[in-house]
C-alpha cells in the first residue's frame, strides 16, 4: 500500500515539526517565566531600597532628635541654664511683687525701718547702729537669697535644671518616638510588600500533547524506516502484509490508527 | 493570586503613608496647641476646601508700547521685563506698576521732539481684561482622593508645594484640620505661654504676701511696743532686732516667692505630662481628630488647675516672743539676783541678745 520508508519518512518530517512547535511553546513559556522572576526581582529590590531609604530618613531624623536633645542637655548649655535661672530666682526672690514689692531690708535706706519713737537724726548713736544692723541684714538676706536662687537653679524651679532637663529629654523622646511609629509603619508595609510572590507560569496540557505526539511519531517513524530498510521495499505494513513486522506500540490500537 | 497580593502590598503602603500622615498631623497640632505657633501666624481658613476656587485666568498679552518697546514677563523668573525695540533689556521689576516707573527717553534732546516712553499702560489694565482674581482663601490648600488603601475614599490635605498634610475620610473632617501659616518661625505665641504661668505664680504670692506683710507689720509693732516698755527703744539691741525683723521679713518673702515658683513649676510638669498623654492618645488611635479633643481637654484641665494655698503660718511671732521673754528679765528681780548681776549673762531666762539667737532658729 505503501512505502514504509517514505511513511517514516513523512512520520518523522511529522515528528519533528511536531517537537519544533513544542519546543517553541516551552522556550515562550521559560522566557515568561524569567521575565515575571525578573520583574519580581525588580520589584522586591525597589521595595527593598524604598524600605531602605525611608528607614534611613527616619532613622536619620531620629537621630538629629537625639543630638539635639544632647546637646541641650550637655554640660555647656545646663550650666547656661542654670546661670540664667539662678539669676531670675535671684531677682524673683528679692522682689517677689506684691503690694511690697520689695522687702524693707532690701530698700537700702535703714532710717525708714526705724520703729516710731526712735531717734533717728543723723547723728544719734543710734541711728549709726540701726544703719549697721539693717546694712549686716541685708548682707545677710542678699546671700542667704542668692544661695536659695542657686539652689534653685539646680532643682525644681520653674526653669531650675531639675525641671528643664526631663522636659528635654521628654520633647526629644516624643521626636524619636514619632520617627520609631513611622519606621514601625514602613516595615510593617515592607513586610506586607515582601509576601508578594513572582507569577508562576504553568505548562499547559497542549504542549505536553504536543510533545508526546512528537514523541509518538518519532517512534513511529523509526519503526518504518528501519522496516523498509529491512524489507527492502516488499510487503509492507502499510499494505497488511506478513513482513512479521511487529506494530509499533505507540498509539494503541495500531491496526486502526491510519 | 499574585494580582490580589500586589493590590493588598499597595493597599497596604497606601495605608501607611496615610497613617504616617494623620501621625505628623496630630502631632504637628498637638505641639502646637500646647507650644505655641509661629508668631504672627494665622489659621487657614479651610471651610471653602470642598468648592475650591477655579484657576485664575490666563495673564493678558502684555500691552503694547510705542516706538517697539516691549514689556513681558522673563521666563523662567517673577520678573517683568523692559525690553527696547532690538530687544535689549532695559529694566527688570517684580510688577508691571513697578517697572512703569522706569525713564526711558525716546525721540532724541526735548527741544527736537524728544520726551519719556509713556508707560502708564503698564498700570492700567488692558481694555477687556478680566477683573483680577480674587485672593485664594484656600491660600494653595486642596484636597485630593487618596489611592486606595483598601477600605473607604480618604481624602489628603495637599499644601501648596504638593506635600500630603493630612488624611482623613471626609473632605468636612479634612476641613477641620488646623494649618497655621505666615508667621515668625524663631518666635512663637499661643499654647502655654509665660503669661499664663506667671499668672498662676502671682495669684500664690498675691495670696502669700499679704499675709506676710500683716505678721511682719504686727511684728514690727509687737518690737516697738515691746522695746518701748522696756525702754530700750533706742539701743544697739533695738536696732539689731529691727535689723533681724527685715532680714527675716526679706527670708520669708523669698522662701514664699521660691514655693510659688516651685509650684508653677510642677504645673509646667503638668503640661507636659498632659502633652504627654495626648501624643500617647494619638499614637493609639492614630487619628488626629481624637488626639486633638483629648488635647482640648488636657487645656481645660490645666487651666482648671489651681495652687494648694494654706494659711501662711505665724512667720514673725519667735522674735516677739523672744522680746517678750527679754521684757520679762528686764522686769524680772529676780534674774538680777540670780543671774549674778550681771544682765544678760543669766541662763535662766531670754535675752536681747537671746532673742536673736532664737529669731536665728527660725529662719533655719
Amino acid at each position: 500500500m505503501c512505502d514504509p520508508l517514505i511513511g517514516g519518512l513523512i512520520s518523522g518530517a511529522a515528528s519533528l515539526v511536531a517537537g519544533a512547535s513544542a519546543a517553541s511553546q516551552q522556550a515562550d513559556l521559560m522566557q515568561k517565566q524569567n521575565d515575571a522572576n525578573a520583574q519580581w526581582v525588580a520589584y522586591q529590590t525597589k521595595i527593598h531600597q524604598d524600605q531602605v531609604n525611608a528607614e534611613n530618613q527616619a532613622r536619620q531624623q531620629a537621630e538629629n532628635a537625639r543630638q539635639d536633645t544632647l546637646t541641650k542637655v550637655g554640660p555647656q548649655a545646663q550650666q547656661q541654664a542654670q546661670q540664667t535661672e539662678q539669676q531670675r530666682l535671684n531677682a524673683l526672690y528679692g522682689n517677689p511683687g506684691g503690694a511690697r514689692a520689695t522687702p524693707d531690708a532690701m530698700t537700702g535706706q535703714p532710717s525708714s525701718l526705724a520703729l516710731s519713737g526712735e531717734q533717728t537724726g543723723n547723728q544719734t548713736p543710734f541711728a549709726g547702729s540701726l544703719t549697721a544692723a539693717v546694712n549686716n541684714a541685708t548682707t545677710m538676706a542678699r546671700g542667704r537669697i542668692a544661695a536659695l536662687a542657686t539652689a534653685g537653679s539646680y532643682g525644681g524651679s520653674f526653669g531650675g535644671l531639675g525641671t528643664t532637663v526631663p522636659m528635654d529629654f521628654t520633647q526629644g523622646g516624643n521626636a524619636i518616638n514619632l520617627q520609631n511609629a513611622i519606621r514601625k509603619g514602613n516595615l510593617s508595609t515592607y513586610g506586607v510588600e515582601q509576601q508578594v510572590q513572582p507569577l508562576s507560569y504553568a505548562a499547559s496540557p497542549a504542549i505536553g500533547a504536543t510533545q508526546s505526539i512528537a514523541n509518538a511519531l518519532g517512534g513511529i517513524a523509526g519503526t518504518l524506516v528501519s522496516s523498509g530498510i529491512r524489507g527492502g521495499g516488499g510487503s509492507s505494513w502499510f499494505g497488511g502484509g506478513s513482513s512479521g513486522a511487529s506494530a509499533p506500540s505507540v498509539g494503541g490500537n495500531t491496526s486502526s490508527w491510519m | 493570586m499574585v494580582q490580589m497580593q500586589q493590590q493588598q502590598a499597595d493597599q497596604a503602603r497606601e495605608a501607611n503613608i496615610e497613617r504616617n500622615a494623620r501621625l505628623a498631623a496630630g502631632t504637628s497640632q498637638i505641639n502646637q496647641l500646647f507650644q505655641g505657633h509661629a508668631k504672627g501666624a494665622h489659621l487657614v481658613d479651610l471651610s471653602t476646601l470642598a468648592n475650591p476656587p477655579s484657576p485664575p485666568a490666563p495673564p493678558p498679552p502684555p500691552p503694547g508700547l510705542e516706538g517697539g518697546y516691549q514689556a513681558k514677563g522673563i521666563p523662567g523668573t517673577s520678573q517683568y521685563g523692559l525690553y527696547d525695540p532690538n530687544g535689549y533689556l532695559l529694566n527688570t521689576a517684580y510688577s508691571m506698576s513697578d517697572l512703569a516707573k522706569t525713564q526711558v527717553p525716546v525721540g532724541g534732546d526735548p527741544s527736537a521732539g524728544g520726551h519719556m516712553l509713556d508707560l502708564s499702560s503698564l498700570t492700567a489694565p488692558p481694555p477687556g481684561a478680566p477683573p483680577p482674581p480674587p485672593p485664594d482663601p484656600l491660600e494653595g490648600y486642596r484636597y485630593r482622593a487618596m489611592p486606595d488603601s483598601g477600605g473607604g475614599t480618604q481624602y489628603g490635605l495637599y499644601d501648596p508645594s504638593g506635600n500630603l498634610v493630612n488624611v482623613a475620610g471626609s473632605i468636612a473632617d479634612l476641613t477641620k484640620t488646623q494649618v497655621w501659616a505666615g508667621g515668625d518661625p524663631s518666635q512663637t505665641e499661643g499654647g502655654f505661654g509665660s503669661d499664663f504661668y506667671d499668672k498662676f505664680r502671682t495669684s500664690i504670692l498675691n495670696y502669700y504676701l499679704p499675709q506676710e506683710d500683716e505678721q511682719y507689720a504686727n511684728a514690727r509693732t509687737g518690737l516697738n511696743y515691746s522695746l518701748a516698755r522696756a525702754g530700750s527703744l533706742n539701743s544697739s539691741i533695738a536696732a539689731t532686732d529691727v535689723g533681724k525683723l527685715a532680714e527675716q521679713d526679706t527670708m520669708n518673702r523669698a522662701q514664699i516667692a521660691s514655693q510659688a515658683d516651685t509650684q508653677t513649676a510642677g504645673l509646667r510638669q503638668q503640661v507636659q505630662q498632659d502633652q504627654q498623654t495626648a501624643l500617647n492618645q494619638l499614637y493609639s488611635t492614630e487619628d488626629p481628630s481624637v488626639a486633638a479633643n483629648t488635647a482640648q481637654n488636657m487645656v481645660a484641665n490645666a487651666n482648671l488647675t489651681v495652687p494648694m494655698l494654706n494659711p501662711v503660718g505665724a512667720l514673725f511671732a519667735p522674735i516677739t516672743a523672744g522680746v517678750g521673754n527679754a521684757i520679762s528679765g528686764f522686769t524680772n528681780p529676780y534674774a538680777y539676783i540670780t543671774g549674778g548681776g550681771m544682765m544678760g549673762a543669766t541662763p535662766a531666762v531670754s535675752t536681747p541678745s537671746g532673742s536673736q539667737s532664737t529669731g536665728a532658729n527660725v529662719n533655719a
